[in-house]
Protein backbone atom coordinates (compact mmCIF):
# COMPACT_ATOMS: atom_id res chain seq x y z
CA UNK A 1 0.00 0.00 0.00
CA UNK A 2 2.87 2.69 0.42
CA UNK A 3 4.33 1.83 -2.08
CA UNK A 4 1.22 2.20 -4.12
CA UNK A 5 1.19 5.59 -2.49
CA UNK A 6 4.55 6.61 -3.11
CA UNK A 7 3.72 5.77 -7.05
CA UNK A 8 0.75 7.73 -7.21
CA UNK A 9 2.57 10.69 -5.87
CA UNK A 10 6.05 10.76 -7.72
CA UNK A 11 4.01 9.90 -10.58
CA UNK A 12 2.60 13.81 -11.23
CA UNK A 13 1.43 12.94 -15.20
CA UNK A 14 0.73 10.02 -16.72
CA UNK A 15 0.25 10.21 -20.61
CA UNK A 16 -0.15 7.88 -23.12
CA UNK A 17 0.88 9.42 -26.69
CA UNK A 18 -0.70 7.80 -29.73
CA UNK A 19 1.49 8.56 -32.78
CA UNK A 20 -0.48 8.57 -36.21
CA UNK A 21 0.48 8.92 -39.58
CA UNK A 22 -0.90 10.72 -42.44
CA UNK A 23 -4.38 11.14 -41.60
CA UNK A 24 -3.63 7.55 -42.56
CA UNK A 25 -3.70 4.99 -40.84
CA UNK A 26 -6.22 5.43 -38.99
CA UNK A 27 -6.26 3.14 -36.19
CA UNK A 28 -3.50 1.72 -37.70
CA UNK A 29 -2.49 -0.28 -41.11
CA UNK A 30 -2.84 -3.77 -40.20
CA UNK A 31 0.06 -4.49 -37.75
CA UNK A 32 2.82 -5.83 -39.78
CA UNK A 33 2.05 -3.61 -42.89
CA UNK A 34 4.94 -1.57 -42.77
CA UNK A 35 7.24 -4.84 -42.64
CA UNK A 36 6.50 -5.12 -46.64
CA UNK A 37 7.25 -1.73 -47.01
CA UNK A 38 10.09 -1.37 -49.93
CA UNK A 39 12.64 1.24 -48.36
CA UNK A 40 13.52 3.48 -52.12
CA UNK A 41 15.70 5.83 -50.57
CA UNK A 42 15.78 9.66 -51.23
CA UNK A 43 14.76 9.82 -54.76
CA UNK A 44 15.19 12.95 -57.75
CA UNK A 45 11.56 14.74 -56.61
CA UNK A 46 10.30 14.99 -60.26
CA UNK A 47 12.02 13.47 -63.40
CA UNK A 48 9.19 13.88 -66.15
CA UNK A 49 8.49 16.77 -69.00
CA UNK A 50 5.17 18.08 -68.52
CA UNK A 51 2.88 17.49 -71.28
CA UNK A 52 -0.13 18.78 -69.85
CA UNK A 53 -1.52 22.15 -68.02
CA UNK A 54 -4.29 23.61 -66.52
CA UNK A 55 -7.08 24.28 -68.89
CA UNK A 56 -6.44 21.18 -71.49
CA UNK A 57 -9.17 18.40 -71.98
CA UNK A 58 -7.91 15.61 -69.64
CA UNK A 59 -7.03 12.88 -72.73
CA UNK A 60 -9.69 9.53 -72.01
CA UNK A 61 -8.76 6.71 -70.93
CA UNK A 62 -9.42 3.19 -70.18
CA UNK A 63 -7.61 0.84 -67.73
CA UNK A 64 -8.81 -2.41 -65.50
CA UNK A 65 -9.45 -1.72 -61.83
CA UNK A 66 -8.73 -4.24 -58.93
CA UNK A 67 -12.51 -4.74 -58.38
CA UNK A 68 -12.83 -6.49 -61.70
CA UNK A 69 -14.07 -4.47 -65.20
CA UNK A 70 -13.01 -1.24 -66.93
CA UNK A 71 -12.66 2.59 -65.68
CA UNK A 72 -13.04 4.93 -68.66
CA UNK A 73 -12.23 8.65 -67.59
CA UNK A 74 -15.31 9.64 -69.69
CA UNK A 75 -17.81 7.69 -67.66
CA UNK A 76 -17.73 10.42 -64.96
CA UNK A 77 -17.98 13.42 -67.74
CA UNK A 78 -21.31 15.78 -66.85
CA UNK A 79 -21.76 13.16 -64.21
CA UNK A 80 -18.55 13.79 -61.64
CA UNK A 81 -15.82 15.87 -61.23
CA UNK A 82 -12.20 13.71 -60.73
CA UNK A 83 -8.82 13.46 -58.97
CA UNK A 84 -6.22 11.45 -60.38
CA UNK A 85 -4.05 10.01 -58.08
CA UNK A 86 -0.81 8.77 -59.47
CA UNK A 87 1.47 7.20 -57.01
CA UNK A 88 4.76 5.95 -58.09
CA UNK A 89 4.46 2.00 -57.16
CA UNK A 90 2.92 -0.22 -54.97
CA UNK A 91 4.93 -1.17 -51.41
CA UNK A 92 6.53 1.87 -51.35
CA UNK A 93 6.60 4.26 -48.54
CA UNK A 94 5.20 7.64 -49.02
CA UNK A 95 2.47 5.38 -51.20
CA UNK A 96 1.38 3.25 -48.74
CA UNK A 97 -0.05 6.25 -46.41
CA UNK A 98 -1.29 8.70 -49.14
CA UNK A 99 -4.31 6.43 -50.47
CA UNK A 100 -5.33 5.27 -46.53
CA UNK A 101 -5.32 9.16 -46.08
CA UNK A 102 -7.86 9.41 -48.58
CA UNK A 103 -10.50 6.71 -47.05
CA UNK A 104 -10.24 8.91 -44.10
CA UNK A 105 -10.83 11.82 -46.08
CA UNK A 106 -13.85 10.25 -48.58
CA UNK A 107 -16.00 12.72 -46.84
CA UNK A 108 -14.13 15.44 -49.06
CA UNK A 109 -14.62 14.28 -52.29
CA UNK A 110 -18.40 13.49 -51.71
CA UNK A 111 -18.91 17.38 -50.49
CA UNK A 112 -17.39 18.32 -53.51
CA UNK A 113 -19.12 15.84 -56.05
CA UNK A 114 -15.99 14.43 -56.86
CA UNK A 115 -14.67 10.58 -57.58
CA UNK A 116 -11.22 10.00 -57.04
CA UNK A 117 -9.24 7.53 -59.25
CA UNK A 118 -6.04 5.93 -58.21
CA UNK A 119 -3.70 5.03 -60.70
CA UNK A 120 -0.16 3.30 -60.50
CA UNK A 121 2.31 1.40 -63.34
CA UNK A 122 1.84 -1.83 -61.14
CA UNK A 123 -0.15 -5.05 -62.22
CA UNK A 124 -3.68 -5.76 -61.02
CA UNK A 125 -2.18 -8.90 -58.57
CA UNK A 126 0.63 -6.94 -56.99
CA UNK A 127 -1.83 -3.85 -56.79
CA UNK A 128 -5.25 -6.22 -54.97
CA UNK A 129 -2.01 -7.55 -52.53
CA UNK A 130 -1.07 -4.23 -51.71
CA UNK A 131 -4.46 -2.17 -51.26
CA UNK A 132 -5.74 -5.01 -49.45
CA UNK A 133 -3.05 -4.76 -46.56
CA UNK A 134 -3.19 -0.84 -46.28
CA UNK A 135 -6.57 -1.39 -44.97
CA UNK A 136 -7.54 -2.94 -41.89
CA UNK A 137 -10.14 -6.30 -41.60
CA UNK A 138 -13.33 -5.80 -43.14
CA UNK A 139 -12.59 -2.31 -44.86
CA UNK A 140 -11.31 -0.95 -48.33
CA UNK A 141 -10.46 1.84 -50.18
CA UNK A 142 -13.71 3.64 -51.15
CA UNK A 143 -12.01 4.68 -55.02
CA UNK A 144 -11.15 2.73 -58.28
CA UNK A 145 -7.55 1.45 -58.31
CA UNK A 146 -6.70 0.99 -61.81
CA UNK A 147 -3.56 -0.58 -63.60
CA UNK A 148 -1.41 1.37 -65.39
CA UNK A 149 0.75 -1.84 -66.27
CA UNK A 150 0.17 -2.69 -70.21
CA UNK A 151 1.25 -1.00 -72.49
CA UNK A 152 3.54 0.11 -69.44
CA UNK A 153 2.57 3.85 -67.97
CA UNK A 154 0.94 3.95 -71.21
CA UNK A 155 -1.48 7.10 -69.31
CA UNK A 156 1.46 8.09 -67.16
CA UNK A 157 2.99 8.54 -70.02
CA UNK A 158 0.50 10.61 -71.59
CA UNK A 159 -0.39 12.56 -68.79
CA UNK A 160 3.57 13.41 -68.47
CA UNK A 161 3.90 11.99 -65.23
CA UNK A 162 5.90 8.91 -66.13
CA UNK A 163 9.88 8.91 -64.99
CA UNK A 164 12.13 7.44 -66.67
CA UNK A 165 12.85 4.75 -64.12
CA UNK A 166 9.24 3.40 -65.48
CA UNK A 167 7.18 4.36 -62.07
CA UNK A 168 5.02 7.17 -62.38
CA UNK A 169 5.54 10.54 -60.55
CA UNK A 170 3.25 11.48 -57.39
CA UNK A 171 0.62 13.46 -59.47
CA UNK A 172 -2.53 14.48 -59.12
CA UNK A 173 -4.76 16.06 -61.61
CA UNK A 174 -8.54 17.52 -61.18
CA UNK A 175 -10.76 17.39 -63.95
CA UNK A 176 -14.25 19.35 -63.63
CA UNK A 177 -17.40 17.53 -64.86
CA UNK A 178 -16.87 19.09 -68.60
CA UNK A 179 -13.53 17.00 -68.30
CA UNK A 180 -11.35 20.49 -67.99
CA UNK A 181 -7.93 19.69 -65.85
CA UNK A 182 -7.93 22.70 -63.27
CA UNK A 183 -5.49 21.90 -61.29
CA UNK A 184 -2.25 20.15 -61.73
CA UNK A 185 0.43 19.13 -59.14
CA UNK A 186 3.16 16.93 -59.81
CA UNK A 187 4.70 16.60 -56.07
CA UNK A 188 8.16 16.11 -55.32
CA UNK A 189 8.47 11.96 -54.99
CA UNK A 190 9.71 11.89 -51.40
CA UNK A 191 6.81 13.99 -49.96
CA UNK A 192 3.30 13.15 -49.72
CA UNK A 193 0.43 15.72 -51.20
CA UNK A 194 -1.27 17.80 -48.15
CA UNK A 195 -4.98 17.09 -47.71
CA UNK A 196 -4.89 20.63 -47.51
CA UNK A 197 -4.33 21.45 -51.25
CA UNK A 198 -6.49 19.26 -52.70
CA UNK A 199 -9.58 20.49 -50.96
CA UNK A 200 -8.95 23.99 -52.12
CA UNK A 201 -8.45 22.46 -55.71
CA UNK A 202 -12.02 20.69 -54.90
CA UNK A 203 -13.62 24.28 -53.50
CA UNK A 204 -12.53 25.95 -56.88
CA UNK A 205 -13.91 23.27 -59.43
CA UNK A 206 -16.98 22.72 -57.44
CA UNK A 207 -17.73 26.45 -56.94
CA UNK A 208 -18.65 25.42 -53.04
CA UNK B 1 -4.11 10.53 -24.22
CA UNK B 2 -3.15 12.58 -26.78
CA UNK B 3 -2.41 11.82 -30.65
CA UNK B 4 -0.12 13.08 -32.89
CA UNK B 5 -0.31 13.10 -36.61
CA UNK B 6 2.93 12.22 -37.75
CA UNK B 7 3.88 14.50 -41.04
CA UNK B 8 -0.07 15.94 -41.01
CA UNK B 9 -1.16 19.37 -41.33
CA UNK B 10 -3.88 20.69 -38.99
CA UNK B 11 -6.36 20.63 -41.34
CA UNK B 12 -5.66 16.87 -41.88
CA UNK B 13 -5.78 16.64 -38.24
CA UNK B 14 -8.77 17.86 -37.97
CA UNK B 15 -9.58 16.00 -40.90
CA UNK B 16 -9.22 12.49 -38.60
CA UNK B 17 -10.94 14.16 -35.72
CA UNK B 18 -14.18 14.82 -37.35
CA UNK B 19 -14.15 11.61 -39.31
CA UNK B 20 -13.12 9.85 -36.52
CA UNK B 21 -15.10 11.40 -33.64
CA UNK B 22 -11.60 11.59 -31.32
CA UNK B 23 -12.52 12.82 -27.83
CA UNK B 24 -8.75 13.47 -26.98
CA UNK B 25 -6.55 16.31 -28.73
CA UNK B 26 -4.79 15.70 -31.61
CA UNK B 27 -1.69 17.68 -32.76
CA UNK B 28 -0.02 17.86 -36.04
CA UNK B 29 3.54 17.18 -36.49
CA UNK B 30 3.64 18.31 -40.02
CA UNK B 31 7.91 17.93 -40.01
CA UNK B 32 7.75 14.71 -37.75
CA UNK B 33 10.43 15.98 -35.69
CA UNK B 34 9.03 15.70 -32.54
CA UNK B 35 7.67 12.22 -33.57
CA UNK B 36 10.92 11.37 -34.16
CA UNK B 37 12.63 12.24 -31.00
CA UNK B 38 10.23 10.54 -29.25
CA UNK B 39 11.67 7.67 -31.39
CA UNK B 40 8.73 7.24 -33.12
CA UNK B 41 9.66 5.12 -36.64
CA UNK B 42 6.45 4.02 -38.00
CA UNK B 43 2.92 4.11 -37.00
CA UNK B 44 0.56 3.65 -35.08
CA UNK B 45 3.24 3.72 -32.34
CA UNK B 46 2.08 4.53 -28.37
CA UNK B 47 4.05 6.24 -25.98
CA UNK B 48 3.26 5.66 -22.22
CA UNK B 49 5.56 8.77 -20.29
CA UNK B 50 5.34 9.66 -17.12
CA UNK B 51 6.20 13.09 -16.32
CA UNK B 52 8.07 13.53 -12.50
CA UNK B 53 7.24 16.93 -10.41
CA UNK B 54 10.66 18.08 -11.94
CA UNK B 55 9.26 17.73 -15.63
CA UNK B 56 11.04 14.96 -16.40
CA UNK B 57 9.84 12.47 -18.79
CA UNK B 58 10.36 9.10 -18.88
CA UNK B 59 9.45 6.43 -21.07
CA UNK B 60 7.29 3.30 -19.61
CA UNK B 61 5.50 2.30 -22.45
CA UNK B 62 6.44 1.76 -26.19
CA UNK B 63 4.42 -0.06 -28.44
CA UNK B 64 4.53 -0.22 -32.64
CA UNK B 65 2.07 -1.40 -34.87
CA UNK B 66 -1.60 -2.07 -34.07
CA UNK B 67 -2.99 -4.33 -31.42
CA UNK B 68 -6.07 -6.88 -31.19
CA UNK B 69 -7.70 -6.45 -27.83
CA UNK B 70 -8.07 -2.81 -26.63
CA UNK B 71 -8.58 -4.37 -22.48
CA UNK B 72 -5.65 -6.15 -22.61
CA UNK B 73 -3.60 -3.23 -24.79
CA UNK B 74 -4.98 -1.21 -21.59
CA UNK B 75 -4.20 -3.55 -19.19
CA UNK B 76 -0.41 -3.74 -20.67
CA UNK B 77 -0.11 -0.01 -20.45
CA UNK B 78 -1.67 0.17 -16.93
CA UNK B 79 0.83 -2.95 -15.52
CA UNK B 80 3.88 -0.83 -17.06
CA UNK B 81 2.95 2.39 -15.68
CA UNK B 82 3.15 0.09 -12.06
CA UNK B 83 -0.50 1.22 -11.38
Amino acid sequence: MKGHTRNLRDVWWIGVLLIMGSVAAAYGQPSGFTEYIYPVGKLKPTDSVAKLKVGDVAPNFTLPAVEGGKVSLRQYRGKKNVVISFVPAAWTPICSGQWPGYNVSKGLFDEHDAILLGITVDNIPTLFAWTKQMCNPGEKLWFPVLSDFYPHGAVASRYGVLRSSGESERALFVINKKGVITYIDVHDINKRPPLDAIAKALKEVSGQ
Amino acid sequence: MIGIGVGNSQYEVDTYRKRYDVPFPLFPDESTDFSLQLGAKGTPTFIGLRVNKKGVQEHFFFWEGSFEDNQQFLNKIVESAGL
